[in-house]
């Protein structure tokens, strides 16, 4: 029962139940969390487990919102996963801010893109199922200072680079690893149209009726990283935490605004204030301070391992010392008590006269 | 009446006249069977007459107000959540040969619909447009408010997964719906003779809601779509008659054999 692009159940449980389909997207599910959004939207999301191929199609039939009596679902099954994976690696994601028009997000994603190529980044894009571009870097990318717990500050630094040269407005969230995103292939939850991967020299003639599920075709070999894009990024994350020094403010990294009142800085710009005293050959630096912490920390924990060794020490002594008193008062009772004892003819002491 | 003449100079059965209270509206007549559309309020059927017999509750050019609803009766198109964008909205219209062609627009979504009369039914092809830049959903129902005399000596007939769908009245308030099956309804007043046809594709229509309203002037059996889906530059379209023929007439069963609806998505 449909007009236009409006699938129903039966339409949308067969798309899910696509071997090539349910397999891509368990493999993009693999080592992340996994939510799907019910229906009040996004914020009443169920955390679910994708183990097996199968899950996809169960989960998609449990997830799905009917109007009573309707069959078109008034909120598809969708499958978002988180961007840091079990390993700590995160994706880094830019999404275009903008939701009336996807030719003007997809011409500012082009912007971007450009300088992407221009410093020829490992990228990769696919639908959001909506209006936007997602345009990913894998985590397999990424440096190792700039993964795990480095990840929201380069991130940070990223999006603000690129937001001030572009003057494109971006989604800062995406610098958080706890966001999440919506996996290749699932359904956008309102429109049913599919996040599919789009290939480079397809971006600039994308047509959104290509992601209706009938004419979804799986690209593979879509999520690879080569070894040059890796030492390209690397360079470029240099770059960017060198300018973002060189000219405070420039880059955005947090030198404008008072830092003090964090409460009202997207997120992005907050971990960039933080960031503000690292070197310029970034990388390096980050590594070196990594480890120069590091040897601090060790320093630290002898330090305390050695005041607490003498704060026991002082306790034992102090505690002997109490114990003798007590000990003193005891003989005393004893004494007393032996005293008594003798007064009375009782004979039942536990130990002996010391 | 003002006499129409197509660019090829013939005479045709559609009017442009003014019947209700000055305004102007569109007269559609062949042999026995009338209809009256008002484009300044949706572009709606307000009234559908087989001789002296009325089909559509009407108060239009008056109007009832329930909150933000204002109801003037004939047949409504509700397009999003109830009263919906263009119930009331002024269509242009022009008449091309023997059709009517209604439009207006809702944000980036053009509605068109292309009425034709030819005895017993008036065929309305409704066509959406997305001329945006974005994937836009939405519901969109058509809701004929009907009193053929006293409505409440009119009987539903409907058709369902589980047989026949029949209805006497049932009081104000009263609301139920079910999944056609067949593709047609018919509402029938026989102290009158008369009884009232919609035809619909089967594959469009999720649901009838059959539905007394608490004013108790009319019933109203709506044709509901729960969705509408359509991404940038493409168009989707579906055809509905509506008829007055005579209860257990021949014409009917041989329309409703040869009724598709032909829905259809494409791009523009």
């Amino acid at each position: 029962m449909t007009l236009g692009y409006s699938p129903n159940l039966e339409a949308v449980q067969a798309y899910y139940e696509r071997t090539d389909v349910n397999r891509e997207i368990l493999r993009h599910a693999r080592d992340r969390s996994i939510v799907m959004p019910h229906r009040r939207g996004f914020n009443d999301r169920e955390r679910v487990v994708v183990k097996a191929a199968e899950d996809i199609p169960r989960l998609a039939q449990r997830g799905a919102s009917l109007r009573l009596g309707s069959t078109v679902p008034t909120l598809y099954p969708s499958f978002h996963g988180s961007i840091k994976r079990s390993d700590g690696k995160c994706d880094m994601v830019f999404e275009i801010d903008m939701k009336q028009s996807y030719k003007r997000t997809f011409r500012s994603g082009s912007l971007l893109l450009r300088v992407f190529d221009k410093f020829d980044l490992p990228y990769l894009v696919k639908f959001s199922g909506n209006t936007s571009p997602h345009i990913i870097i894998p985590g397999e990318a990424f440096p190792e200072y700039a993964q795990g717990d480095g990840f929201p500050l380069i991130a940070a630094a990223v999006h603000s680079y690129l937001q001030e040269k572009t003057r494109i407005s971006m989604d800062g969230s995406f610098a958080s690893g706890e966001h999440f995103l919506r996996l290749p292939y699932s359904l956008n939850e309102n429109t049913g149209l599919a996040s599919i991967p789009i290939a480079h020299e397809e971006f600039h003639d994308f047509d959104p009726s290509r992601a209706e599920m009938d004419r979804v075709e799986v690209m593979t070999g879509w999520w690879k990283v080569t070894r040059e894009g890796r030492s390209s990024l690397e360079d470029f994350i240099s770059l960017v935490i060198g300018e973002s020094r060189g000219r405070p403010g420039a880059a955005g990294l947090g030198f404008m605004e008072p830092l003090g009142d964090e409460g009202h800085l997207p997120p992005w710009r907050v971990a960039a204030g933080r960031f503000a005293g690292v070197d310029r050959t970034m990388g390096r630096d980050l590594a070196r301070m990594q480890q120069d912490l590091a040897v601090q920390m060790e320093d630290l924990g002898a330090g305390i391992q050695r005041d607490v060794d003498s704060l026991q020490r002082r306790i034992g002594r102090v505690g002997r010392g109490i114990g003798r008193i007590f000990e003193y008062r005891e003989t005393e009772d004893e004494e007393e008590k032996e005293e008594k004892s003798e007064e009375e003819g009782d004979d039942s002491r536990p130990y002996g006269r010391r | 009446m003002t006499p129409v003449l197509t660019a090829g100079g013939e005479l045709m059965e559609a009017l442009v006249q003014r019947i209700y209270d000055g305004r102007e509206q569109i007269v559609l007549r062949d042999g026995e069977i009338e209809a009256h559309i008002a484009p300044d309020k949706g572009g709606r059927i307000i009234q559908m007459k087989k001789g002296d017999v009325e089909a559509l509750y009407r108060l239009y050019p008056n109007y009832a107000q329930f909150g933000p609803y204002l109801e003037y009766g004939g047949i409504e198109y509700l397009m999003g959540s109830a009263p919906g964008s263009i119930y009331d909205r002024r269509f242009e219209f022009e008449i091309q040969g023997d059709e009517v062609r209604l439009w207006c627009f809702s944000r980036d979504i053009l509605f068109e619909k292309v009425v034709t009369l030819k005895e017993p039914f008036l065929d309305a092809r409704y066509t959406f447009v997305n001329l945006g830049e974005r994937f836009i959903r939405f519901t969109f129902s058509i809701h004929p408010e009907i009193a053929i005399g006293d409505f409440k000596d009119c009987l539903f007939t409907g058709w369902s997964g589980s047989g026949e769908e029949k209805e006497e009245y049932r009081g104000p308030g009263n609301r139920r719906f079910y999944k056609p099956k067949e593709n047609h309804y018919t509402v029938t007043n026989k102290r009158k003779g008369v009884c009232f046809v919609a035809m619909f594709p089967t594959d469009v229509i999720d649901r009838v809601e059959l539905y007394y309203p608490r004013i108790d002037t009319h019933l109203c059996p709506q044709l509901m779509v729960d969705s509408v889906g359509l991404c940038p530059h493409k168009k989707a379209s579906y055809s509905v008659k509506f008829g007055m023929v005579k209860p257990g007439s021949a014409d009917l069963s041989e329309a409703a054999k040869s009724f598709q609806g032909s829905a259809a998505y494409t791009s523009i």
